[in-house]
């Protein structure tokens, strides 16, 4: 019996084998139209359609607003075919990058910038320059593209060449979500506002018996660098003035000396950043934070949209919750303090890329088309605001409510000439090897595994070679510095 | 002459499908892979670089930790991929009633089909989770120690990825420890009874040597994947903190898909790779096994 | 005398008892958390929590139905394309003597030890020349050849371990090669094919990068491709595991289904002495 099931099965699976062999592509009923192949995003930026759009417990956050938005454009290019993956790449390397070398990716693809720059310079994403300059045709009385997006962050997207490959979607709203009950238990009546005080209120907490803070990905890292170096900007920001320094810049100036590595200033960052993990939990690294944050055992937590948006919906959770910025550096925090950074955004770090397919297969104006009625402000808005978990790249498009205090904090930083987010932040731009070697580096300098004066002995021994990577990559002109 | 030749062709027919396959779909994307260590290969572009990348490799501090690292988890893995299925093997071996024993086997060998996702939720998050509620945290403070930081802890990391999986049991090894077992002849057994030879003596004499074959595939297969090895800090420690839990494998994986440096990780493959070929040789050459010995 | 056999019997089961219910452990959290809405999984992340929800399999059913087919014909092709070819080259290396037997095995033993990562990038452009993308053939083809090594050396050991009088009456009754792999040793081989096709079975279903980037569209998809790019976008947006879990839960279903008819071929397989060296 068994004998006779098996070789069943056995016979099944090899006319299973031929049958998979004779299967073809399906056929091209349409293949007058053009088709554009669009990623919907990964991670916390994901505008791909959910599978059902009823609202249930399990299915919390129905969406489709990225679909409905391609068959309105559909309608008024009928030559074109929108087709969004219905499962995103998400920025995956070990995906993307074969289908670039292979020429097979999307026609437009999603990527973090943090990656992106190690993909560019190898012609597999295109200059989009050009069309930023051009009207956008949706947007009535538009001169330029660019003049729809912040003009900061829209820079901070251009890769070591100088040119920019990538449009945003969206930018990410963030912050410190913090526990009130636990504020009022431990006695705290202000919102911290300064380095110090936030180092005070975690003590408090702590005192009180409660984790104080927790981290989320770096983003604190980032500001604090930022903060310490503003003012040195004018030094930096020299070959292309726009209030951001990028890898040039920064090359030079380590170069220059403006930059070191084992200098005063970078030491004052790495004692800030050891002084910010005094009162966290031990093994920080791998606990489950936000978990934790809305069982009410954390007093205040980094978070971006998401977690607002689902602090907010927890129905079980047992507190209030408010929102504040991150707090600044003052000059009695630190000598080089004293400068603000624009907080309640992080620009704009998640992106799309137009790849070498499009050009391929003759989709380039369209997929341009396509971004400059998603970056409409009106649609732009519906897109962004109907996830509520970003807030819309374009400048004039409508907020959600519940971000609103966030951006209004950024508008009011922007217009006290605070800096931008993207001011220096020395490992951000200098490809993924020496931005993951910093965060290694600065993780066992946290845990105490390696000293301040190891950390920076062996960071200045990457920088070196990084630097030297990276003006012969990119064939940098060092005499005109 | 001619006969021998024909007969000969015969053969190389029969093994003609599966060379086929792999020339085209193993062979050929292996080895130009691996040609790019002499490249500076960006996945784009290459020149030839000659043996910079192996210059390279000699003064790369983290692939220098990642491969004290290696060896830490390929011990621990033969020690623990090993001892408790040859323990579980010699329990269900040592069973009268075969029903029963036979629906355990069933059982114990039903759980390979767990996802690796669902394994790190709960040794994450559950097990190994770093604050004072966690599992195994409570039961320290409890026995009246500290709590610890596991996977989140540099000095920890390492110790709480070995831990992953115990009593380690699971999965399909133990059947094979069994059938070397079942192999022993019934005469052997009733001798050794006869002798007043106790249940630890006889495996020490009489089972362990029989199963030796079955330990030497698996030393063998354990130091191949274990040298290749880095599923879990894919998924879960991305080799951190720090460089903790790094492996040569995964800062290769990291060197080609992050930092877009194929040349330089085909040359760590091609180190790997041969370093591999070496220790299996010396394996092949070295462990004798029963059967050899014997014949 | 008796009764000190029995307690230590009792014993044993107690400890194998307990052993089982560790390993078990997983598979009743898997099931647990899968009836879990978001909420109760961040306020009861490890107990039962009520009312079971069982809207996750809906949700769940979504990703990973109407891909169930496709999975079976691709694994299923996969598995028996290595079993095929496997064993007519297992059998040549272990029943035959001709020049540079020893060398091609060793070449593809080789194969085993090659960090296959690295082959993505120009397995990719060959697949895409051979004008493969989006096809199952994509898959299965590099799958098989992924297969083959460990599945030969497998298969050589337990060829070389059946008794060579069978094949010496063989031959005096003169039938060919072929006819006595057939008629003698494949009847003796089932339980070890059937253990090669489970484990084959279960790596291809599992498989994910390389069907991810072959198969681009909807209709050709496999489960791991729908499921896990869902598990990871559902957690990182909601911080659940619950829909993602009830997924695996149904996908590994038809495993368990082919498990249970050969499990004990299967073990028998397992226990056949083809492994060792």
């Amino acid at each position: 019996m068994k004998k006779l099931l098996f070789s069943v099965f056995f016979t099944l699976l090899l006319s299973a084998l031929v049958f998979a062999g004779g299967q073809q592509e399906e056929g091209s009923k349409e293949a007058v139209k053009k088709k554009i192949i669009i990623d919907g995003g990964g991670g916390i930026v994901q505008f791909n359609s959910t599978k059902s759009m009823e609202k249930t417990d399990a299915n919390p956050y129905p969406y489709n607003e990225l679909e409905t938005l391609c068959t309105e454009w559909e309608a008024i290019h009928p030559e074109y075919e929108v087709e969004i993956l219905d499962q995103s790449y998400g920025g995956g390397s070990d995906k993307i990058i074969p289908l670039l070398a292979g020429r097979k990716a999307p026609d437009l693809l999603f990527t973090l910038t943090i990656n992106a720059a190690d993909l560019g310079g190898k012609g597999w994403f295109l200059p989009l320059d050009e069309y930023y300059d051009k009207p956008n045709p949706y947007i009535e009385g538009n001169k330029k593209w660019k003049d729809i997006f912040v003009p900061s962050w829209f820079d901070a997207m251009s890769f070591p060449d100088g040119h920019i490959y990538s449009v945003p979607l969206d930018h990410i709203p963030i912050g410190i979500i913090y526990n009130k009950d636990i504020f009022e238990k431990a006695g705290i009546s202000s919102l911290p506002e300064s380095f110090g005080e936030l180092m005070e209120t975690q003590k408090k907490i702590s005192d009180a018996g409660f984790i104080p803070y927790f981290p989320l990905y770096v983003w604190y890292d980032i500001f604090l660098e930022g903060s310490l170096f503003a003012d040195l900007l004018p030094q930096i920001d020299v070959l292309r003035p726009d209030g951001w320094s990028d890898a040039e810049e920064i090359v030079r100036a380590y170069k220059k000396g403006i930059w070191e590595v084992d200098g005063v200033r970078n030491r004052e960052y790495f004692r800030m950043l050891k002084e910010k993990t005094k009162y966290y939990p031990e093994g920080w690294q791998s606990f489950d934070a936000f978990g934790n944050f809305l069982q009410g055992k954390v007093a205040m937590m980094e978070g971006v949209g998401i977690h607002l948006r689902m602090t907010r919906d927890d129905q079980q959770r047992e507190f209030n919750f408010g929102y504040m910025p991150y707090p600044l550096v003052t000059k009695e925090d630190s000598p080089f303090g004293g400068k603000g950074i624009v907080r309640g955004s992080a620009g704009y770090s998640s992106t799309w890329f137009l790849t070498n397919s499009a050009k391929e297969k003759g989709t380039v104006d369209g997929a341009i088309d396509l971004m400059m009625f998603l970056t409409e402000p009106s649609n732009n808005a519906r897109l962004v605001n109907t996830l509520e978990a970003m807030m819309p790249a374009s400048l004039d498009a409508e907020v959600s409510p519940l971000f609103e205090p966030l951006v209004d904090k950024a508008v009011e930083d922007m217009n006290n000439d605070f800096c931008d987010w993207h001011v220096f932040n020395s490992w951000g731009y200098l490809g993924s090897e020496y931005y993951e070697f910093f965060l290694q580096l600065v993780q066992k300098y946290e845990l105490s595994q390696i000293t301040i004066d190891e950390a920076l002995a062996q960071l200045a021994e990457q920088t070196e070679y990084t630097v030297e990577e990276m003006i012969q990559k990119n064939n940098w002109d060092t005499s005109a510095w | 002459m001619l006969k021998n030749y024909k007969r000969y062709g015969q053969y190389y027919l029969l093994l003609l499908p599966a060379f086929i396959l792999l020339i085209i779909f193993s062979y050929y994307p292996s080895f130009s892979g691996l040609i790019y260590a002499f490249t500076n290969w960006d996945a784009a572009t290459a020149s030839w670089v000659g043996l910079d990348n192996f210059k390279k490799i000699l003064n790369d501090r983290i692939l220098k930790e990642s491969v004290s690292n290696m060896l830490i988890l390929i011990g621990a893995g033969l020690v623990i991929g090993n001892v408790p299925q040859i323990f579980l093997a010699e329990l269900l071996f040592n069973l009268k009633n075969r029903r029963l024993s036979e629906r355990y086997r069933f059982l114990f060998t039903l759980t390979s089909l767990v996802p690796m996702v669902v394994i790190m939720l709960i040794w994450t998050q559950l097990v190994l989770n770093p604050s004072p509620e966690g599992l195994m945290n409570s039961i320290l403070l409890k026995l009246g120690g500290d709590a610890k930081g596991w996977f989140g802890d540099p000095q920890m990391a390492l110790f709480s990825m070995i831990l992953v999986g115990f009593p380690w049991v699971g999965g399909i090894n133990f059947l094979i420890y069994l059938a070397g077992l079942q192999g022993i002849p019934e005469s052997v057994l009733d001798a050794s009874k006869i002798d007043g030879c106790g249940t630890m003596r006889r495996i020490l004499f009489i089972d362990f040597p029989l199963i030796r074959s079955q330990l030497k595939f698996f030393i063998i297969m354990g130091i191949i994947m274990g040298i290749q090895g880095f599923g879990f800090q894919l998924l879960i420690t991305d080799g951190g903190p720090g460089t903790s839990t790094m492996v040569p494998g995964m800062w290769m994986y990291k060197n080609a898909f992050k930092y877009v440096k194929f040349g330089y990780a085909s040359s760590i493959g091609l180190v790997m790779f041969v370093s591999i070929l070496i220790v299996t040789l010396l394996n092949l050459k070295f462990i004798k096994s029963t059967e050899e010995e014997v014949g | 005398m008796v009764r000190k056999i029995r307690i230590s019997q009792i014993l044993l089961h107690i400890v194998i008892l307990f052993l089982l219910f560790l390993t078990f452990f997983p598979i009743f959290e898997m099931l647990n958390k899968s009836f879990k809405t978001t909420i109760q999984d961040i306020h009861n992340p490890w107990w039962i929590s009520f009312p079971l929800n069982f809207e996750n399999y809906k949700l769940a059913w979504s990703y990973v139905g109407p891909y169930i087919m496709n999975t079976v014909i691709i694994a299923g092709s996969i598995s028996a394309g290595i079993l095929i070819v496997a064993s007519l080259a297992a059998y040549v290396f272990a029943r035959f003597k001709f020049p540079g037997r020893e060398f091609l095995f060793i070449l593809i033993l080789v194969l085993l030890m090659i960090p296959g990562i690295l082959s993505l990038i120009p397995s990719f452009v060959l697949v895409r020349d051979l004008n493969l993308l989006d096809r199952r053939l994509g898959v299965i083809l590099p799958g098989i050849a992924t297969g083959l090594p460990f599945a030969i050396f497998l298969l050589r050991t337990f060829f070389a371990g059946l008794p060579g009088e069978l094949f010496e009456a063989g031959q005096i009754d003169g039938i060919s090669p072929i006819q006595a792999f057939v008629n003698i040793a494949l009847p003796l081989s089932t339980p070890i094919l059937s253990a090669l096709l489970i484990m084959n079975i279960l790596n291809s279903w599992n498989e994910i990068i390389w069907a991810r980037i072959v198969l681009t569209s909807e209709s050709m998809r496999t489960i791991s491709v729908g499921l896990v790019p869902f598990t990871e976008t559902y957690f990182a947006q909601t911080r659940s595991s619950g829909p993602a879990l009830a997924g695996y839960v149904i996908s590994s279903l038809p495993l368990v289904i082919v498990f249970f008819f050969v499990s004990k071929q299967f073990i028998r397989g397992m226990t056949s002495g083809a492994f060792k060296m």
